[in-house]
C-alpha cells in the first residue's frame, strides 16, 4: 500500500527514533528547506510535504521511468534520509534487471536498520514471496521485517503476517494468531484480509464458527469490491448457506456484481 | 493531507513538469468546443446586469456500459429495467422541464455487453465507424463525457482509434501519421492520465463549454447571457494495476487533488464561470493518496469545485435511504445530494437512472456563482413507481439495429459440436464428462501462456483442477446438461457457471494432496459394516469438488477414513507424489485468493492471473478442437474410490431418469435405488458398489 507512505508521514516508531544519526541528517535537510520556520507544527508539515515529495519523485520513477526523479531520490538516499532510501529501495526492487533489485534490497536494508516501516514491510514481503534479487523466499526473513512492520501498524504487514501463520510457513501453523493479524489488516482496510476472516469464522478455524461474522467480513470485503467474497455471498444466496435465505434475485445480483469486479478488483498491499 | 501540503507537492511538479504546463495550457485553451447543442451565438456579455438569475440542470449518466438497449445478450431477452434506450426518454423530459441544460456522461461507457466485445473483439469496428454507444450518445446531443477505467479495458490502440484520438504513446505511430478516426462528437476529459512518452495529459484535461443560457434579469424579464462551464475528468490511478498489460510503461497517473489543484486555477484564468468535476470514483473520506481509487470526496473539497458527476461505484446518490457505507461519511448529505456543501450525483449504472444536478445560478455583474441553497440534486429511475418503466425512445434501437442484430447473431452461432451428452449428474461419483474440457481448456491455456512469458514455470507439470458447480443442490434441473449436436456461447455458461478468470498457482506434492483432502470433504465417511444405508455426499458443496482429470494425476479416495486422511496412492506419471515435487495448476480466481478456504491457498501462489475468463477460455478450446468428443473430452478420470465392501448400501441423490448417463460414462457400479429420493426435490436415489 503505497497509500501508507503518503497516510502515515513518518510513522510514530520512527518519530522515537529523532536522535538517529541518518534521521538527524534528513531533519537537516528538512530544517533547511523550512528556511528557518520554528515550531512542532511547523516542522511536521515540512516532514509531510518532503514525504509527499519523495512520494511523488517515488511514482514518476516507478511508472513513467523517469530518470530524473530517480536521480533525485538516489542523491536523498545518498545523504542519508531514511525514507527516501526506502522509497528509493522499493523502485529499484520492482525494476526486472538483477544489478537495480540487488541495489535496492540494500537501500531497504539501510532503511529498514533505521526503523523504516516502510522498508520492513516492502523487505517482508518480498522475503516471504521470492521476490528478493536472488528470487527464493526466505521466511526467518519474512518473519523478522513483517512482524517489525505490523507491530509499528501496517496493514499491509499485519496481511502477510496472518498468512505466514495461518500457513504455518517457517513456522507451525497458528490459526488463532493468524486470525488476530487478518484482523488488524481487515480493520486496516485490506479487502483480502476480510475476506480471510470470513472464511476463518465460516469454518471455525483459529475462532469459534460464526456464520453471521463471516458474512459481515464477507460483505465489507465485497463492499471494496473483492470479487471471491461476491461470489461467496453469491454462492450463499443461491444455497442458503451462511444462515442467509435462499434467495435468487440476490444471487443473480452478487454474481454479477462479482464479473464486474473482476476488471478492477480491490488490490492486495 | 492539508491543502498547504499538497499545494507544495503540485508547485514542485509543476517545476518538474515545466516544460509540459505550455502544452497543456494550449491544449486546454483549444478545445473549448464552438458548436454546442445549446448554441452560443449571441454575444450578450457585455448586457447582463447585475442580479441577473439563471439555472442550469447537469445532466449525468454514468457507467453506461454499452447498455444500449433494453437487452441482456446472455438470456438473448429483453430487460427494460436497464437501458440507455430508457434513459433517453428521461433526457427529453429533462430538457423540456429545464431551460438550460448540459448533457454529460461519467465514462465506463464502452465495455461491458455482448455488443461491446463484438464491436472491439469479433468484428472490430473500422475506422470509418462509429461505436454504437457513441453513436447514440452524438444522436442525444451530449456536451461532454470524463473516461472510465473500463475505457481502457481493451487497450490504448483501441481507446485511441474509437474516441476520435491520436494518442501519443508507446505503442502507437507518431501522431501525425495516425488517421482520426469517428468518434464522439462531444469533447472527452481526462485530467490525471498521462503518456510516459510524452508527460502530457492522453486527452484533454478540460474543456470549457460556452452556453448562452435563458436568464431573468433583475428587472424580472428574460435576457439571454453566456455561461462558460469548465468540465474536467478524473479516472481511478488502479488503471495501472487493472489494465496492467495494455499500459505498463505507457500511460501513468496523477493525483486527483493534486491534479483539480493544478487546472482548475488555469480553467478559470481562462473564463470559466462555473468548475464542473467529471470524476470516475466514489467517496472514500480516509486519508488522501495520490493513488486513492475513490477520490471524489476529496475533489469536493479543493477549492473552485461548483459540482460533481461521480460515477464508478454503481450506486445511486442521492438516496435517502441508502444505507452504503460511502454515502453515510461526514460531510455527505444523502437527502440532498451534497459531498461537503458540494452538489453531487450518481446515476447508478447500467442506463438505470439519469443524474440531474439543477444549479441555481446568480451573476453579481462579475462572475456567476452557484446559490447552494437554490440547487437541487436528483437520481430519476427509469422505473415509475408502479413499478413500470418509462418507454424507450424508439430512434436508439434504429440507430443501432444492425450491430444490435449482428451481436444476437454472434452469441447464437455454434463454436463447435459435441457427440455426446455432456452432464454432472454422475459428476460426484466419477464420470468427468462435463469437466474434463473444461481442465483441458484451462491446462492448455495456461501452458501457452508460460510458455511464452514464464518458461522456467512451464517446465513444470501443467494441470488444471475444476468441480462439479451445478450437482443437483438446488433439485433435478441443477446440473450441467448439454445435449449431443452443436455447441453455442450459451451452453459455455451451462459447462462453466461462475463468471471467474483463470489463475494459475504454483503447489508442492503436499499442497497437492492437502487440496484434494479438502475437495473429499464432498463425502461423508463411510462405515462398512453398518447394516443400514448411508449417504455418500455431505454438506460440503459440490462447486468446492474440485478434481483432476488427467491420465498423469491418478488417485483413490478412500470414504471410509476420517476428512483428511482420505486420498490414496496420489501419483503422477506413474511415481507417488510427493513434497519435492512442484506443480502448475490451473484454476480460478475464486480457489487460488482463498475461497473455499483450502490449506495454502491463501492468494500467494499465483505465478499467473489472467485477466480472460474460464468461460472465454472454454469457449476458445472449443472453437479450436470442433468437435467434442467422449474419447477425447469426456474420460479421463484421475479419481477412483478405494474398493471397499459394503454391508448396507451406500446411496446418493441424482436426476431423474439418468442412469443411462451413468452407462454411458462407463460407471458399472451405478443402480437406481428409488425412483423418488422423497425430498421432494425431483430427484431419484442411486446406490453405488463400492467393491466394484
Amino acid at each position: 500500500m503505497t497509500a501508507a507512505t503518503v497516510a502515515a508521514p513518518f510513522p510514530p516508531s520512527v518519530r522515537r527514533r529523532r536522535a538517529h544519526p541518518l534521521f538527524a541528517a534528513a531533519l537537516v535537510a528538512v530544517t533547511v528547506a523550512a528556511a528557518g520556520v520554528a515550531g512542532a507544527a511547523a516542522w511536521r508539515h515540512h516532514a509531510e510535504a518532503r514525504q509527499a515529495e519523495l512520494a511523488q519523485w517515488q511514482r514518476m520513477a516507478s511508472m513513467a521511468a523517469d530518470a530524473d526523479a530517480l536521480s533525485r531520490l538516489a542523491r536523498a538516499a545518498d545523504a542519508g534520509e531514511t525514507a527516501a532510501r526506502a522509497a528509493l529501495g522499493e523502485t529499484l526492487l520492482a525494476r526486472p534487471d538483477a544489478l537495480s533489485r540487488a541495489d535496492g534490497e540494500r537501500w531497504l536494508r539501510l532503511a529498514a536498520d533505521s526503523g523504516s516501516v516502510r522498508a520492513h514491510f516492502v523487505l517482508g514481503k518480498a522475503s516471504m514471496l521470492g521476490q528478493l534479487s536472488v528470487r527464493q523466499p526466505d521466511l526467518p526473513r519474512a518473519w523478522t521485517h513483517l512482524e517489525a512492520a505490523a507491530r509499528a501498524g501496517d496493514a499491509g504487514a499485519a496481511y502477510y503476517l496472518g498468512l505466514l501463520c495461518r500457513g504455518g510457513y517457517g513456522r507451525a501453523p497458528d490459526a488463532p494468531a493468524a486470525v488476530r493479524w487478518l484482523t488488524v489488516a481487515a480493520e486496516g482496510g485490506v479487502a483480502q484480509a476480510m475476506f480471510l476472516l470470513a472464511n476463518a469464522y465460516r469454518d471455525g478455524e483459529g475462532v469459534p464458527r460464526d456464520d453471521a461474522r463471516a458474512t459481515d467480513w464477507y460483505e465489507a470485503a465485497a463492499e471494496r469490491e473483492h470479487p471471491a467474497a461476491l461470489q461467496a455471498l453469491a454462492m450463499a444466496y443461491l444455497n442458503g448457506e451462511l444462515g442467509l435465505a435462499r434467495d435468487d434475485k440476490a444471487y443473480r445480483q452478487h454474481m454479477a456484481e462479482a464479473a464486474h469486479a473482476l476488471r478492477h478488483p480491490a488490490l492486495t498491499p | 493531507m492539508s491543502h498547504r501540503i499538497s499545494r507544495l507537492q503540485s508547485a514542485t511538479l509543476a517545476a518538474l513538469l515545466a516544460g509540459t504546463v505550455a502544452i497543456v495550457a494550449a491544449c486546454g485553451s483549444d478545445d473549448s468546443p464552438t458548436n454546442n447543442n445549446g448554441g452560443n451565438g449571441g454575444t450578450p456579455a457585455a448586457t447582463v446586469p447585475a442580479g441577473t438569475k439563471a439555472t442550469l440542470a447537469l445532466l449525468e449518466t454514468t457507467d453506461l456500459h454499452t447498455n444500449v438497449r433494453s437487452y441482456d445478450y446472455f438470456k438473448l431477452a429483453d430487460d427494460p429495467s436497464l437501458g440507455f434506450e430508457r434513459v433517453a426518454t428521461l433526457i427529453k423530459a429533462a430538457r423540456q422541464e429545464f431551460p438550460n441544460s448540459l448533457l454529460l456522461d461519467n465514462g465506463d461507457t464502452i465495455q461491458g455487453t455482448a455488443l461491446s466485445d463484438y464491436q472491439a473483439l469479433v468484428k472490430p469496428v473500422a475506422c470509418s465507424e462509429t461505436l454504437a454507444m457513441y453513436k447514440v450518445m452524438n444522436a442525444a446531443g451530449y456536451d461532454g463525457g470524463g473516461i472510465g477505467n473500463h475505457e481502457f479495458n481493451y487497450g490504448l490502440p483501441y481507446l485511441s482509434q474509437v474516441t476520435g484520438s491520436r494518442f501519443n504513446v508507446d505503442g502507437l505511430p507518431e501522431p501525425g501519421t495516425q488517421t482520426v478516426c469517428a468518434g464522439p462528437k462531444f469533447p472527452q476529459v481526462l485530467a490525471n492520465v498521462y503518456s510516459v512518452k510524452t508527460r502530457a495529459p492522453l486527452f484533454q484535461p478540460y474543456a470549457i463549454l460556452t452556453k448562452t443560457v435563458t436568464a431573468t434579469g433583475p428587472d424580472g424579464k428574460p435576457v439571454t447571457a453566456p455561461l462558460k462551464v469548465g468540465i474536467i475528468g478524473f479516472a481511478p490511478p488502479a488503471i495501472l494495476s487493472w489494465d496492467k498489460r495494455w499500459l505498463d510503461g505507457k500511460v501513468y497517473t496523477e493525483g486527483a487533488v493534486e491534479t483539480a489543484q493544478k487546472y482548475i486555477p488555469e480553467m478559470r484564468a481562462k473564463g470559466a464561470d462555473l468548475i464542473v468535476v467529471i470524476s470516475h470514483g466514489g467517496l472514500d473520506n480516509s486519508t488522501y493518496s495520490p493513488d486513492m481509487e475513490n477520490g471524489s470526496y476529496h475533489l469536493s473539497k479543493v477549492a473552485g469545485v461548483d459540482a460533481m458527476l461521480i460515477g464508478h461505484s454503481h450506486q445511486i446518490f442521492p438516496d435517502a435511504t441508502s444505507t452504503v457505507p460511502q454515502f453515510n461519511l461526514p460531510g455527505v448529505d444523502k437527502v440532498k445530494g451534497t459531498v461537503n456543501g458540494v452538489p453531487t450525483v450518481m446515476a447508478n449504472y447500467w442506463g438505470k437512472h439519469l443524474g440531474v444536478i439543477n444549479l441555481a445560478l446568480a451573476y453579481d455583474g462579475s462572475k456567476w456563482s452557484v446559490d447552494r441553497a437554490g440547487t437541487t440534486v436528483q437520481a430519476r429511475s427509469i422505473q415509475n413507481a408502479d413499478k413500470t418503466y418509462v418507454a424507450a425512445d424508439a430512434s436508439v434501437a434504429a440507430a443501432i439495429d444492425t450491430e444490435h442484430q449482428a451481436t444476437i447473431q454472434y452469441v447464437k452461432t455454434p463454436i463447435g459440436a459435441t457427440n455426446y451428452r455432456m452432464s454432472s449428474y454422475f459428476a460426484d461419483v466419477g464420470d468427468p464428462g462435463a469437466i474434463q474440457i473444461v481442465n483441458m481448456a484451462q491446462a492448455q491455456y495456461v501452458k501457452d501462456y508460460l510458455t511464452a512469458n514464464q518458461p522456467a514455470l512451464a517446465s513444470l507439470p501443467v494441470l488444471s483442477v475444476s468441480a462439479p458447480f451445478k450437482s443437483g443442490f438446488g433439485g433435478g434441473s441443477d446440473y450441467t446438461d448439454v445435449s449431443a449436436g452443436n455447441l453455442a456461447i450459451n451452453n459455455a455458461a451451462d459447462l462453466y457457471l461462475y463468471p471467474n478468470t483463470v489463475y494459475a498457482v504454483k503447489v508442492n506434492g503436499d499442497e497437492v494432496k492437502a487440496w484434494l483432502e479438502t475437495a473429499a470433504k464432498r463425502f461423508n465417511q463411510i462405515n462398512p459394516v453398518l447394516a443400514t444405508d448411508q449417504q455418500l455426499i455431505s454438506s460440503f458443496p459440490g462447486y468446492n469438488f474440485d478434481m483432476f482429470t488427467s491420465v498423469d494425476m491418478q488417485y483413490e479416495i478412500d470414504v471410509t477414513q476420517p476428512v483428511g486422511s482420505r486420498i490414496k496412492n496420489l501419483t503422477y506419471q506413474g511415481a507417488p507424489v510427493t513434497a519435492a515435487m512442484s506443480f502448475i495448476v490451473a484454476t480460478n480466481n475464486y480457489r487460488a485468493s482463498g475461497g473455499g478456504n483450502f490449506p495454502g491457498l491463501d492468494g500467494t501462489k499465483t505465478v499467473y492471473a489472467s485477466p480472460d475468463a474460464n468461460r472465454d477460455v472454454l469457449i476458445a478450446y472449443i472453437k479450436n478442437a470442433a468437435n467434442v468428443t467422449r474419447a477425447a473430452h469426456g474420460n479421463a478420470r484421475s479419481w477412483r474410490f478405494t474398493p471397499v465392501t459394503t454391508a448396507g448400501k451406500v446411496v446418493f441423490s441424482s436426476g431423474v431418469g439418468m442412469l443411462q448417463q451413468a452407462v454411458d460414462a462407463g460407471l458399472t457400479n451405478i443402480t437406481l435405488d428409488k425412483a423418488d429420493d422423497g425430498a421432494n426435490k425431483n430427484l431419484s436415489q442411486y446406490k453405488i458398489d463400492l467393491s466394484l
